[in-house]
């Protein structure tokens, strides 16, 4: 071929060839509509080889298209925040009137009331507590989740269970299991992206694709030691200028269809040319989605961006909105390993709940206003909850028995209560969701059978449920 | 699309399919004609492709309009038997015959009918729906008409066949084909199988590609110009032979094959999962492993000593003993929850990790999953998993199951070493344990005087609880200096005299600077302070802490205060700061020595020191006295009146407190009993029995009397004769009268810090024992090394946990083998694990899946792909191997050489299969897209640590030494800790083998490119193609380097010829010469790079290696743009891939 200086791509193959490679499996076709349109990739066929970020359609009609995660690590209270219970005001100090499960964290003593006041909220009546008045102002756009319930009272298999539905494997995350099912609607951005993420009780795996290929591996931006505002995608930051850059990026590119003129169609080598493509793209893409700058002052002021306490929380929540907005399918946000209250539950529970509050009903009310509510799956929780029983004067204890999360947008149903806990708050009693439930249900609000998003890894089809789940239908608008 | 060409291309697949298939059927007991139309021959693996492939694509693309809702063309298709009856058009299915089946026709696209009419099928699901066609359209036996599946379990339990791999491994004789191709009886399979297939092999490579391939595929690393040239010159039949010994002969070698059977091992150097510890001794493991690829250990020695090391009978030889206790590392490396609260799960998850370790890399099997119940799809059952489960639980893994759990580890060394270092352990436990007895003792003593003192305790106590609280006299956080009262001396803390931590202003001192812990615990920091005018002065601490960490203060080495600073303030950062009285002291004039110090640990954020003169009115309207000061005046122990002073603290808030009718007398100076209700009203009988106390020093006393007598009561709960209170309400007094000498366990109250009121006589005897002990440590034995190693347990065999829960047992699984490969089961010795008569049946040369399991992977990482291609599933789930006869023969060889792996690389290496080329072939490519059949070399990225060694390779810093550790943990330390920050560092020039994995946080480049998922066996990686594999080639730090030290490495060997560092270049890293129209270009490039680059002036290229010439300014431009053609070529495809 004739060497182009200024790197115009130029086919080796004629429009015939083109069709013998895409039946044969991925094509260049693909490649080449990518390549002069740069945005929005059309999956070529169906076969084995498509492009694996292609946007691919559901099992069903889905509810929603896209998910932000707010992810709560350290386990918040549900007795303190949106599981009411006057009874274990009544009987503070008293004894729980029946048995604690058989295996605990940590010794824990006499029921302990909330410190914090609940009121009711909206038009559905929802208790909330005096720690989330902003939340509260959102509630008829809420679906809580009184009943949850997982099974390992630790963070570390806790975080796991969780986000991959193990506590004992290494598995793929929800959020990897949702890029293999749907795929991305970006083409400059990955299908998982994770804020801050967390680097320790699982770390990475709560991230991880495990055996899904790398491709649906969550992305992450900085960890939970870094402020979101530092938060980077590993070697993004180009080291030379635009210009050089797409220099060299053009003379491996000519080097590369080359070669793949020698060697005949392969695939491999073709997604490889794709992919530094993608990776100059997604370098211009990621930093601009990242920068807050072009929201005005009263978005940037809705998510609390204007003050210190909720600024770094709040930009997580803009991040992910922005992303959500463009086509990333997987948001997840962490605010990381603060809510672990053992003790100093006062203090601490109202000093997290602070940062978030502001951030989180910001983000709904963005999200409504923008007409994606609709269509994005809002989902809140921690890892576990805490026993209503007293750890020290000041403390709870993990408790996976029975807790709260709760989802918003979405298709699921607005000012809804599912679920609840004993009188105390301490074990799901009714209309019990395991987290393999909610896996299940998020993936069918996505418009797919949890039973049929299945992988083929070392003689098995793997699922995110496993053998497990059951969708909860009746929280379903 | 042109439907011809997707007709050729399905029939192509199709050939392909039934191609596969052929074998499986072979081997098979019953298998189904091809026209059979009776279910009862269909076998499981046949249901279970239903199952998976066929049902949910008739489900979601057909049963719309011909199932119970609509059944257009009166045709259903929701069961075998609707199928056969067909609709208008009459049977939808031939069984066996896919070319007269009407369902497959118009599923192709190709005829006037094509179905599903809302879209094609893709190719995959059409192959799915042919084969099911082909194999007889089996459908579960027990489902009734309405279409309802059976579980899945009960079709399968009805057949479970022995997979192929259980067989015997058979001596096939190659196929007697003919051809001047063949090199060996290798290609004598391959060949019959191309020719079967209609193909033929490529072109055999040309010498340049062998020698690269054979280069990465031995060592992993480029070939030098030097080599290059050396084998091109070498003309003789033997040239490539010789460089294959060569290669095998180097430690590089080990290094890359190695690393392989690391990925099998699950190789890590942290538990990941939850709370994630360094490994520091795994990398012992890892060494060995690289050494025994090195020496060509015989496999079957190998995996012994991976499964049983520490049993095999000693050789007499410590090394030998050593490596294998290390070897054993196998067992113990693996990934593990260590923070789980159900110690009984904890310990079964990591025997079922180790079951699964030893069935997926040695056997092939996926022996895990009959953990719940009965394998679904091989002949493994519940008993068989819990047998060999039975033989782990026996073997000692761990040191506990305690929440962040220990896992076990051997010292290494010589019998007599151990012996001895064991010895001196028992001894220092024997010293400890003699000194906390005589501690013990002399604390009793301590604590029985003190007994006789209740009383004063008790006015102590109440006089400290009585005086008001200090308050600072200090000006609150945000107020400026100019509060601080005349004549105070203040001190930053970080102006210490003598310490032992670290002063920061950046982070948690911002803007104020404070000390904190520099990693030296106990904390201390010593403060020269001058003392103009004698008199008293309030002492204030001023600190942030988010946890209680409460300091000592010693004054001219008195201790004056020993819970000072002791409250949260909130956080650790300076908005939290705040001052804290401490107390008020008597200060002579002159120098003072001021000390603070926390014997347990840490500091707190200690930002000032503060010394305010009080007067003496305010000294005496404040706390003029320390519980310590106070103590000492009167001959009471400060820790025991702390004790009461927090006891009558609590009981103050108690309405009903046995210490109210104390509390009122210390108020009002009178006591009437009836102001009291409940046990405080029982307690101010008892007291005023005797009458109305002269004073409170009688109370005290009458109090002493009541506690001892109800800890007498308590002490003989059923007195002889009529001893008073029996009664319930009369026993709960007791108890709460004596509560204050007791502790939490009900036991009496042992403070910590006695000693120093020890008797002279108690505290010589102790000084004595721990001089005695200090002797003992000094002269310890030099530490020995350990390594992570079992060693055999209790013997016991366990129950089948029924679900997979320890919380319902079924029956008992005696330990052995699995019963579909073993006739006999092994007799144990009752008080061994059995782990030894594991290792050697998994070892013997008839067992069939251990040798053909290691060949295949061999062939694996020769070719890109297993004849099984599911390397780590041997079981009726896993593929069937491509070339069962060419595995079974090569099996037989492996075991014929002495289980010698490099035996088994020559013998495929020399042969023609392997020196194939990788040349494009459309024919072929049609009827076999995925190389099955080896009709062509596959063309193979390079691996994570092929592209990092490369390119340091090239770069000319590679660091190709054997052994250690880069992992720079301290033993069991967090490797990510809860800051979320991983410390390790991945910036040196050693092989990448040697780079630390770190579990749940993967260094990221690994991450990029496909590593080895260390929680997993792993014998096929993937390659995926991913952005982030091209952002870490367009920016990382280490290309960033290794193309600047390239590029500086051309322009000094050519400072003035530049079309031969383009030659160079493309020779370094290509291992061929630039033609003239890639030299003319790449000089283009670097012309205009040089020119943009100087007129946009310095370009930000990140750190530079030291010494670099690129730092110097003249050069910068045109080395940058050496630099940017290096980069381009080391990202290059042909870099970065091997044909």
């Amino acid at each position: 071929m004739a060497h182009n200086a200024c790197g115009q791509f130029q086919s080796v193959y004629s429009r015939r060839d083109l069709l013998r490679t895409s039946a044969a499996g991925f094509g260049l076709l693909a490649l080449q509509g990518m390549l002069d349109q740069g945005n929005r990739v059309e999956a070529a066929t169906n076969s084995a080889g498509a492009d694996p970020l292609a946007a691919r359609a559901p099992h069903f009609a889905p509810r929603a298209k896209r998910v932000i995660f707010l992810f709560m690590h350290g386990g918040p209270s549900q007795v303190d925040t949106f599981d009411y219970k006057p009874l274990l005001t009544r009987d503070h100090g008293k004894p729980l009137p029946f048995d604690k499960p058989r295996v605990v964290s940590s010794e824990t003593g006499a029921l302990l009331a909330s410190p914090w006041n609940f009121h009711q909220y909206g038009q559905s009546g929802a208790w909330v507590s005096d720690l989330f008045p902003h939340i509260g102002s959102r509630a008829d756009d809420i679906c809580f989740l009184h009943g949850m319930h997982g099974s390992n009272s630790r963070h570390g298999g806790a975080l796991l269970e969780l986000h991959t539905g193990s506590d004992t494997f290494v598995r793929p995350s929800m959020g990897s299991w949702i890029g293999y099912g749907l795929g991305t609607e970006n083409a400059n951005l990955p299908a998982f992206v994770t804020v801050c993420p967390t680097l320790t009780h699982g770390g990475v795996n709560n991230y991880s694709s495990a055996f899904l290929p790398a491709v649906y591996h969550g992305t992450p931006l900085g960890n939970a030691g870094v402020p979101s505002k530092q938060a980077k995608i590993p070697f993004i930051d180009p080291r030379s200028p635009a210009a050089q850059q797409r220099a060299e990026l053009d003379l491996l590119r000519e080097m590369n269809v080359e070669q793949l003129s020698r060697t005949g169609p392969d695939l491999a080598l073709e997604g490889r040319i794709q992919a530094f493509e993608l990776a100059y793209r997604m370098q211009a893409a990621a930093p601009e989605m990242q920068d807050v700058s072009d929201e005005t002052a009263s978005t940037q002021r809705l998510y609390g961006l204007d003050d210190p306490r909720t600024e770094n929380f709040g930009r997580q929540c803009l991040m992910a909105r922005r992303f959500a907005e463009r086509g990333v399918r997987f948001v997840q946000v962490t605010h990381s390993y603060k809510w672990d209250q053992h003790g100093g539950l006062r203090k601490d529970h109202a000093k997290n709940a602070e940062e978030v509050d502001r951030p989180i009903a910001g983000l709904l009310t963005d999200l409504k206003a923008r007409g994606l509510l609709n269509d994005t799956l809002v989902i809140w929780g921690g890892e576990f909850g805490r026993t209503p029983t007293a750890q020290g004067d000041d403390g709870r204890d993990h408790n996976p028995h029975g807790y709260t999360m709760w989802l918003a947008g979405g298709g699921v149903k607005a000012g809804f209560r599912y679920g609840a806990t004993d009188d105390y708050g301490y074990y799901s009693v009714q209309d019990k969701i395991h987290l393999h439930d909610l896996h299940a249900t998020i993936l069918h609000l996505l418009g797919m059978d949890h039973t049929r998003l299945t992988y083929r890894h070392a003689g098995r089809d793997f699922r995110l449920t496993d053998v497990h789940g059951e969708v909860a239908h009746a929280i379903i608008a | 699309m042109q439907p011809r060409l997707s007709y050729l291309l399905l029939s192509g697949l199709l050939t392909l399919l039934i191609a596969a298939a052929t074998p499986v059927r072979a081997q098979q007991p019953a298998a189904p004609s091809p026209a059979a139309d009776a279910v009862s021959e269909q076998t499981a693996e046949q249901i279970t492709f239903f199952e998976r492939e066929v049902r949910p694509l008739l489900s979601t693309r057909c049963f719309k309009c011909h199932a119970d809702e609509k059944q257009q063309g009166n045709l259903r298709l929701d069961s075998r038997a609707a199928i056969l009856a067909g609709g208008d058009l009459g049977a939808a299915v031939t069984p066996g015959d896919v070319e007269e089946s009407r369902l497959v026709e118009v599923v192709r696209y190709t005829g006037d009918i094509r179905m599903p009419p809302d879209g094609r099928l893709n190719d995959r699901e059409i192959a799915a729906l042919s084969r099911w066609v082909k194999e007889g359209l089996a459908w579960p036996k027990s489902e009734t008409k309405d279409g309802t599946p059976a579980s899945p379990s009960t079709a399968a339990k009805s057949a479970n066949p022995l997979p192929w791999s259980f067989q015997p491994v058979t001596d096939p004789t190659p196929p007697a084909t003919e051809s001047d191709w063949i090199r060996s009886p290798l290609d004598q399979f391959v060949l019959q199988k191309l020719l079967d297939a209609g193909l033929t092999p490529a072109p055999a490579a040309e010498k340049r590609m062998l020698l690269r391939r054979a280069k990465f595929d031995l060592l992993g690393l480029p070939p030098t110009p030097a080599e290059i040239d050396a084998f091109l010159a070498d003309d003789s039949p033997e040239a490539f032979a010789r460089c294959v010994d060569r290669f095998l002969a180097m430690p590089e070698y080990g290094q890359r094959w190695g690393r392989h059977w690391l990925d099998v091992a699950r190789y890590a150097d942290s538990n990941g999962q939850d709370e994630n510890l360094a490994y520091v001794n795994a990398y012992r493991y890892r060494d060995y492993v690289i050494d025994a690829f090195h020496r060509d250990k015989p496999y079957d020695q190998f995996v012994r000593e991976q499964i049983a090391g520490d049993l095999l009978p000693d050789t007499g030889n410590p090394d030998a003993r050593s490596e294998r206790i290390i070897a054993t590392g196998f067992l113990t490396l693996g990934p593990k929850m260590l923070a789980e609260d159900d110690p009984m799960k904890m310990e079964m998850d990591i025997v079922d990790e180790q079951v699964d370790a030893i069935g997926g890399a040695v056997l092939g099997l996926t022996l895990g999953c009959a953990r719940c119940h009965d394998h679904k799809f091989d002949p493994v059952s519940a008993a068989d998993y819990y047998a060999v489960a039975g033989i782990l639980k026996s073997t000692q893994s761990m040191d506990n199951f305690k929440v962040v759990a220990t896992w076990h580890e051997r010292p290494l060394g010589s019998p007599a070493e151990i012996e001895a270092f064991a010895d001196h352990t028992a001894q220092l436990a024997k010293k400890k344990a003699e000194i906390s007895e005589r501690t013990e003792i002399a604390t009793s003593a301590v604590i029985a005087t003190a007994r006789e003192r209740i009383a004063d305790y008790l006015l102590a106590a109440t006089e400290q609880l009585e005086s008001s609280p200090l308050a600072s006299l200090l000006p609150p956080p945000d107020a400026a200096d100019m509060g601080v009262p005349a004549g105070a001396i203040l001190r930053e803390a970080e102006q210490f005299d003598r310490g032992n931590v670290l002063v920061d202003t950046t982070n948690y001192g911002a803007g104020i600077g404070i000390v904190l812990n520099r990693g030296e615990t106990p904390n201390f920091v010593e403060f020269d302070l001058e003392i103009p005018q004698a008199g008293a002065y309030q002492l204030e601490i001023r600190y942030a802490a988010a946890e209680a960490r409460s300091v000592q203060v010693l004054i001219d080495g008195k201790l004056r205060a020993a819970d000072a600073a002791d409250e949260v303030t909130g956080s650790w950062f300076a908005d939290t700061q705040r001052w804290s009285p401490v107390g008020v002291y008597e200060l002579p004039s002159g120098k003072i020595v001021l000390r603070v110090e926390r014997a347990a640990g840490p500091f707190p954020h200690l930002d000032r020191l503060a010394l305010v003169p009080v007067s003496a009115e305010q000294a005496a309207r404040q706390r003029t006295q320390s519980t310590e000061d106070l103590s000492r005046d009167r001959g009471l122990i400060d820790v025991i009146v702390k004790q009461w002073v927090a006891h009558l603290g609590a009981a103050q808030k108690d309405p009903l407190s046995v210490w109210q009718p104390w509390f009122a007398y210390r108020r009002d100076g009178k006591l009437s009993p009836e102001s009291f209700t409940g046990a405080s009203a029982v307690v101010a009988a008892r007291l005023l029995k005797a009458g109305t106390p002269a004073d409170a020093a009688e109370l005290a006393e009458r109090y002493r009397t009541e506690i001892e007598s109800a800890d007498q009561r308590a002490q003989v709960p059923q007195p002889a004769n009529g001893a008073p209170p029996t009664d319930a309400a009369d026993n709960a007094v007791d108890e709460s009268l004596r509560s204050v000498l007791l502790g939490k366990n009900g036991r009496q109250r042992r403070p910590a810090a006695l000693e120093k009121h020890f008797a002279k006589a108690d505290r010589d005897d102790i000084d004595r024992l721990k001089s005695g002990l200090t002797e003992l440590e000094r002269s310890a034995p030099a530490p020995l090394p350990l390594a992570m190693s079992v060693e055999d347990g209790k013997a016991t065999d366990l129950r089948i946990h029924i679900r997979g829960s320890h919380l319902t047992l079924g029956e008992l699984a005696p330990r052995g083998f699995p019963k579909a490969l073993s006739s006999a089961a092994p007799t144990l010795a009752p008080d061994t694990s059995g782990r030894l008569q594991l290792a050697q049946w998994i070892t013997e040369p008839t067992n069939p899946l251990t040798s053909r399991v290691m060949v295949n992977r061999l062939w694996r990482w020769h070719f890109g792909a297993g004849i099984v291609r599911s390397t780590d599933n041997f079981g009726n789930l896993g593929d069937r191997p491509s070339h069962p006869e060419l595995l079974d023969w090569l099996a037989s060889r492996f075991v014929e050489s002495g289980w010698s792996v490099k035996a088994m690389h020559r013998l495929i290496m020399l042969s023609a299969t392997y020196q194939m080329g990788a040349s494009h072939n459309a024919a072929a490519l049609e009827v076999d897209p995925d190389n099955r059949v080896l009709w062509r070399m596959s063309r193979r990225r390079l691996e994570a640590e092929a592209v990092r060694d490369a390119l340091l390779s090239v770069g000319g810093r590679l660091d190709t030494s054997m052994g250690g550790t880069l992992l720079k943990s301290k033993p069991r330390e967090y490797v990510t800790g809860t800051a979320s920050t991983n410390s390790t560092s991945y910036q040196t020039d050693r092989r990448s083998v040697y780079l630390p994995v770190v579990r749940s946080a993967l260094y990221e480049a690994f991450q990029a490119f496909d590593f080895a998922e260390p929680t997993t066996i792993k014998g096929d990686r993937e390659t995926t193609t991913i952005a982030s594999q091209a952002l870490f080639m367009m920016n990382s730090e280490v290309m960033q380097q290794q193309s600047a030290l390239l590029a500086e490495r051309l322009i000094a060997e050519f400072p003035h010829d530049q079309a031969a560092r383009v030659r160079s270049l493309y020779v370094t890293t290509l291992g061929r010469p630039a033609d003239a129209a890639e030299t003319s270009r790449a000089l283009a490039f670097v012309d205009r790079y040089a020119t943009v680059a100087q007129a946009e002036g310095p370009v930000p290229e990140g750190p530079v290696p030291e010494g670099s010439v690129a730092n110097a300014p003249d050069l910068k431009a045109p080395v940058q743009a050496w630099q940017a053609l290096c980069r381009v070529v080391l990202s290059s495809n042909e870099f970065l891939y091997v044909e």
